[in-house]
């Protein structure tokens, strides 16, 4: 898996933990206001048109103003699945 | 004419229109400030209600960590901000391991429609602590409006609020409706804001309460009592490692540990619920648990502010050693009341015979009499003096006036003065002065009674075989001194007994049991009291019980003192105290 799609996969994930976690009407509207990612309903990552470091950092910060320590411990958790995935909020 | 009026129409036609554009781009500036206006009242009323919710959590939760009253705030103030037709929660009830949820039904919805709720939470919260709770034991209670089971309406919105306190999920509150697409926008964010905001307040306070009670804990580990705390529930809130130890139970035990080793001794559950109905203090009581003895002392903590009781503390001191000591004071006690009486009665006897036949006497029973009047008043003044030196060494007041002298002298003149008691014990009495011995700095009255002292029980307890008393210079620890040494070949000394030899009141059991020993069994602690106000040690070996023993004592070189009475200024002759020595 290239490191591109490895990112996807892991917003794709943080993205459904947070669904299941907060709610997923909130957790969707947080992650389709981050600059060039398409989420689908599930929370699917389907396509991130910017650098996507950068949008995975925004969507850290998105999840961090709702629950702040959850979101951490839960990007912390998928950054081990994810050992090629670098984020600025680790 | 018809241009004229072609013109006129014209003109009018697009003034019209100017007006009716004019009037349309008024409308929609007007409707882009009512807009923003909108927003902005909106986004007042959302700080508002922000910090009125803060207000009243810090209110109410005063100085309190409960996160159920935080739920409770939140969850009840939910309808002034979005619409919701459940608002519920769940605590993790740690004490009982298990979870308890609250549903607050406000548009009546199905039973279905709860579990969802609760399925939903359960899934959130495993998600959040990594284990799976879905099949953990659970309390629900339902509120509000009755369920309606013909209701078919799902959870078609919800939101989760997690709150965390000092990094640990004590709760979750769910807010879900029948209707869909809600929980998306800016009023649900401040729910977030809220529950964070409050979760930390209480984790700060938290915080500081921690420290208080870890202070709180170490003092209460440092007791030198065993120490227990249960609480209204008879939970145990408080249990010191000092308590295992008398106990003889592992430490951090549970009640029903404690319960246990107090078995047939203490009711502790009894104790505990009479204490929280009388209003008089319970009576001490005394048991005996693994050959001590505790005092267990039972007390009621009120809560002043609300003047109601909050626990019951149990206090256990060990009174062994206070009931042996309080034990050989009486024995002590008994011990110089017959010591004293028994010349006394000598005395007196003998006076009364001297008084009634005195005139028929010869004049050699006549001083045989009187010798016994003099030994036996001699016998009670040493006993007396004994006693005043003990006073005098537990008070800090033994003096000792130490000057430069030859020691080997005093012990030889001390030998000659024994040597006959030896003799009539048919005891070989020797003595190894080493020659050119340096002069020591001592108290000789005071070195000559450490002498009779330690010649006497040697004697005394040696039924066969010799007596060697030495002396000679020795280097320890880069301290020069001298060493003096008794040893016997005598009773010998098992190692318990010896712990206790140098103490007051303890004269060796086995020594008491030789019926021809007596004495107060005062003189070891005299001996230890004057050699070390000299700046001496004093200590004894022995193989055993039966091997015989060697009791040894140092005095400093003279040339020692001096050198350090020239540093220090001291004069030929110096006066040592207990006390002194004791602080030295």
């Amino acid at each position: 898996m290239s490191t591109e799609e490895d990112y996807r996969a892991l917003m794709t994930d943080l993205i459904k933990k947070q669904m299941i976690m907060l709610g997923p009407n909130l957790v969707l509207s947080k992650a389709r206001k981050v600059s060039g990612l398409t989420v689908l309903n599930d929370g699917t990552v389907q396509k991130v048109s910017v650098d996507p470091g950068q949008a995975l950092g925004e969507l850290t910060n998105a999840f961090m103003t709702l629950s702040g320590q959850i979101a951490q411990m839960t990007l912390d958790t998928l950054l081990e699945k994810y050992p090629g995935v670098k984020s600025s909020n680790s | 004419m018809d241009l004229t009026i072609g013109l006129a129409a014209i003109i009018t036609t697009v003034s019209a229109i100017s007006g009716v554009l004019g009037y349309l781009l008024m409308r929609a500036k007007f409707i882009h400030e009512l807009a923003l206006s909108n927003k902005k009242e909106e986004e007042l009323a959302r700080r508002a209600y922000e910090t009125a919710i803060l207000k009243e959590i810090g209110d109410r939760i005063g100085y309190s960590l409960d996160a159920v009253k935080i739920i409770e705030i939140i969850s009840n103030s939910l309808g002034k901000l979005l619409p919701y037709s459940t608002v519920s929660h769940m605590i993790f009830d740690k004490l009982k391991d298990k979870i308890n949820f609250t549903y607050v039904v406000n548009e009546s919805v199905s039973r279905n429609f709860i579990n969802d709720v609760k399925n939903k939470m359960l899934l959130a919260a495993s998600e959040m602590v990594q284990k799976s709770l879905l099949e953990s034991e659970i309390d629900e209670s339902i509120e509000g409006s009755i369920l309606d089971d013909q209701s078919n309406e799902t959870v078609r919105s919800f939101c989760n609020l997690p709150i965390i306190i000092s990094g640990t999920l004590a709760g979750i509150i769910n807010v879900a409706s029948t209707q869909k697409d809600l929980y998306r926008d800016e009023n649900t964010e401040v729910l977030y804001r809220i529950a964070q905001q409050a979760s930390e307040a209480v984790s700060k306070l938290q915080e500081v309460l921690e420290n208080e009670k870890s202070r709180l804990s170490q003092a209460v580990e440092s007791l030198s009592d065993g120490l227990l705390m249960v609480d209204t529930n008879y939970h145990l809130v408080l249990v010191n490692k000092k308590l295992s130890q008398l106990l003889g139970i592992l430490p951090n035990p549970s009640l029903f540990d404690v319960a246990n080793a107090l078995s047939g001794k203490f009711d502790l559950r009894s104790a505990v619920e009479e204490a929280y109905t009388t209003d008089e203090n319970l009576p001490n009581a005394e048991i005996t648990i693994k050959d001590k003895t505790l005092q267990v002392v039972t007390l009621k903590v009120i809560d002043k502010k609300r003047s109601k009781p909050v626990g019951v503390v149990v206090l256990f001191r060990d009174i062994t050693d206070a009931k042996s000591l309080e034990k050989l004071r009486q024995d002590f006690t008994s011990m110089i009341v017959h010591e004293l009486r028994t010349p006394l009665t000598h005395i007196k006897s003998t006076t009364q015979l001297l008084r009634e036949d005195c005139p028929k006497m010869q004049k050699d029973q006549l001083f045989g009499h009187l010798l016994t009047i003099d030994s036996s008043s001699q016998a009670m003044l040493e006993l007396i003096g004994d006693l005043l030196d003990v006073a005098k060494i537990e008070s800090g007041k033994f003096d000792v006036i130490c000057e430069s002298g030859d020691l080997g002298e005093v012990i030889v003149e001390r030998i000659e003065s024994f040597r006959s008691q030896a003799q009539a014990k048919n005891l070989n009495l020797s003595v190894q002065i080493e020659e050119g011995l340096p002069k020591a700095y001592f108290d000789k009255i005071r070195i000559k009674q450490v002498l009779n002292n330690l010649l006497s029980n040697a004697i005394k307890y040696t039924q066969t075989g010799e007596i060697r008393v030495k002396a000679i210079p020795e280097i320890t620890g880069g301290k020069r001194d001298i060493l003096v040494s008794v040893a016997d070949t005598g009773i010998g000394i098992d190692p318990e007994e010896g712990e206790k030899l140098f103490s007051t009141f303890e004269q060796l059991e086995r020594g008491r049991k030789i019926s021809a020993v007596k004495g107060s069994g005062l003189g070891l602690y005299i001996v230890k009291g004057i050699v070390e106000a000299s700046g001496g040690r004093v200590w004894f070996e022995s193989a055993g019980a039966g091997l015989g023993s060697t009791f040894y004592f140092t005095l400093p070189l003279a040339e020692v003192v001096s050198a350090k009475g020239t540093e220090g200024d001291m004069s030929d002759s110096t006066s040592f105290s207990t006390q002194k020595i004791a602080h030295g």
